[in-house]
């Protein structure tokens, strides 16, 4: 960055990068600017070191790259080795094993087979507003974007009974959002919560969805069945990767739509405006700041010399903000044309669920310029934003419009299919 | 217009197919149905399917006019 802007911030993010510092989380649109803009390949001195690649053609090569940037080292720094904790597949697995996981679940999360899920996710979305329409106010992530993507997981996709949803989804929200000392016992009764329903599922008939390929499995890299833990990985990842970064996107589109009238005005007039729209708030809300990857062997990206182990983190936020790419990349322009969205990643490990995260997206969207048609921030209802490493959060986004009456569509009701 | 999947290159990410799905269709596992081999354009489709193939992430879709430069028998 220039100078005059540097002198804002305390730390050099070139040489002592951290994702987790709050001068990240408090400067995120300033920094991502100047690593992209002077220091393709930034530097990290905490959990043990790692490099912050940030230019989307960078990116895309090293995630295109697998046999040199193995992604078994972990998603973050300090998970690599054998530590015995729990993993997360297929996000940590390298191909061909990553590959047989991605070919057998792809078809469950493609363009084809959610179009049949746009009734039951428009359902939630309407039953979510119901809970707040009456009051004129709410703050749109407690009672809204933190919400829709687990019910669409859980009642979708997974087709949990209607009276296990409240204690799977606030299980799921404490481990997502709650307090940090609560999480780890958080995540170990969504882990368990999975464990279980995979087992009463492995009792029942097939159903045609995707748990019963989870189920079924795929040989690992030795060329077994894979293991009753590796299929709980999968779910997990599932789950890990679709609930937080969806909520981010939604809170981040109730953010824009509450801040710029004038584009929500365009947006209820056309509706050929809101793929292209969506498509730039997923760039401009990139959830996922960055993923990991360990380097199999030496090698250089942008220049700089890469050692064999060294471990990097692509930063997909970064790239989304490439100026090469995208012109004014801190804007937010809803008729911008997104050829590719660097936010989904590139190659073996692109986000599995990009489709369902537009489909959610594009129904939140339609739903609130319908009934929300005055969304605007509350009295001191700025976003409260953080970090978690990996990903980028809305907290609290408190707004108000004008009342509507509920619709009684009754989402939780839909049956899961 | 023709074009060709780079069977290599493609990886099921369905982007084509979300684009234009006039012009490229999924198999049964997620995949362009013409992954491997070359198929015809419709000239009414041109425009939508060089969005698909301009849209693809891993860039495996090649369009080119009249025979395939990569094919074996042409």
């Amino acid at each position: 960055m220039a100078d005059t802007e540097r002198g804002q911030l305390r730390r050099d993010h070139f040489t002592d990068f951290d994702l987790d510092s709050p001068e990240f989380t408090e400067n995120y649109e300033d920094v991502l600017r100047s690593i992209v803009a002077e220091c393709p390949v930034a530097h990290s001195n905490v959990a043990g070191g790692y490099w912050v690649v940030s230019r989307y053609d960078d990116v895309r090569a090293c995630a295109q790259d697998w046999q040199t940037f193995s992604s078994e080292g972990g998603f973050e720094p300090g998970r690599g080795g054998d530590s015995g904790g729990a993993k997360l597949y297929p996000v940590e697995l390298d191909p061909p094993y990553q590959t047989r996981w991605r070919n057998a679940l792809g078809p469950y999360f493609g363009p084809r087979a959610i179009r049949s899920r746009a009734d039951s996710i428009r359902a939630q979305v309407n039953d979510l507003i119901d809970g707040f329409v009456e009051q004129g106010r709410c703050d749109f992530v407690d009672e809204f974007a933190a919400h829709l993507p687990g019910r669409v997981f859980f009642a979708s996709f997974l087709g949990v009974p209607l009276d296990e949803l409240p204690y799977i989804q606030t299980a799921t929200d404490n481990a997502m959002r709650g307090p940090m000392e609560g999480r780890p016992e958080a995540w170990a009764q969504v882990a368990a919560f999975l464990d279980n329903y995979l087992r009463m599922r492995e009792k029942e008939p097939p159903r045609g969805d995707f748990v019963d390929v989870v189920l079924a499995g795929v040989e690992d890299h030795d060329g077994n069945p894979c293991s009753w833990e590796h299929k709980l990985y999968v779910i997990i990842d599932l789950l890990a990767g679709g609930i937080g970064t969806t909520t981010y996107l939604l809170a981040g589109i109730a953010h824009h739509l509450a801040t710029h009238p004038e584009d929500r005005a365009r947006l209820a007039e056309d509706r050929t405006l809101w793929p292209g729209a969506v498509e730039e708030f997923i760039r401009y809300y990139a959830a996922i700041v960055a993923l990991g990857r360990t380097a199999t062997r030496e090698t250089e990206v942008a220049g700089q010399k890469i050692a064999e182990g060294d471990f990097l983190m692509l930063a997909f936020a970064a790239a989304c903000r490439d100026p090469k790419v995208f012109d004014r990349p801190h804007d937010v322009d809803i008729t911008r044309k997104i050829t590719v969205n660097p936010a989904f990643s590139f190659g073996p490990h692109r986000c599995i669920g990009s489709h369902v995260a537009r489909l959610e997206a594009m129904l939140t969207l339609e739903e609130m310029l319908r009934r929300l048609p005055d969304l605007a921030l509350a009295d001191g209802g700025e976003p409260v934003y953080s970090n978690s490493t990996i990903a980028r959060n809305i907290d609290t986004l408190s707004v108000r419009f004008t009342p509507g009456p509920r619709e009684g569509g009754g989402g939780t009701a839909e049956p899961g299919r | 217009m023709k074009y060709r999947v780079d069977e290599a290159l493609c990886c099921g990410h369905g982007q084509c197919h979300a684009v234009a799905p006039d012009v490229f269709d999924l198999d049964d596992d997620g995949f362009n149905t013409a992954a491997g081999r070359t198929a015809d354009v419709d000239p009414a489709l041109e425009g939508a399917a060089r969005e698909g193939a301009d849209g693809c992430p891993e860039q495996a879709i090649q369009l080119f006019a009249g025979a395939d430069p990569e094919s074996e028998t042409p």
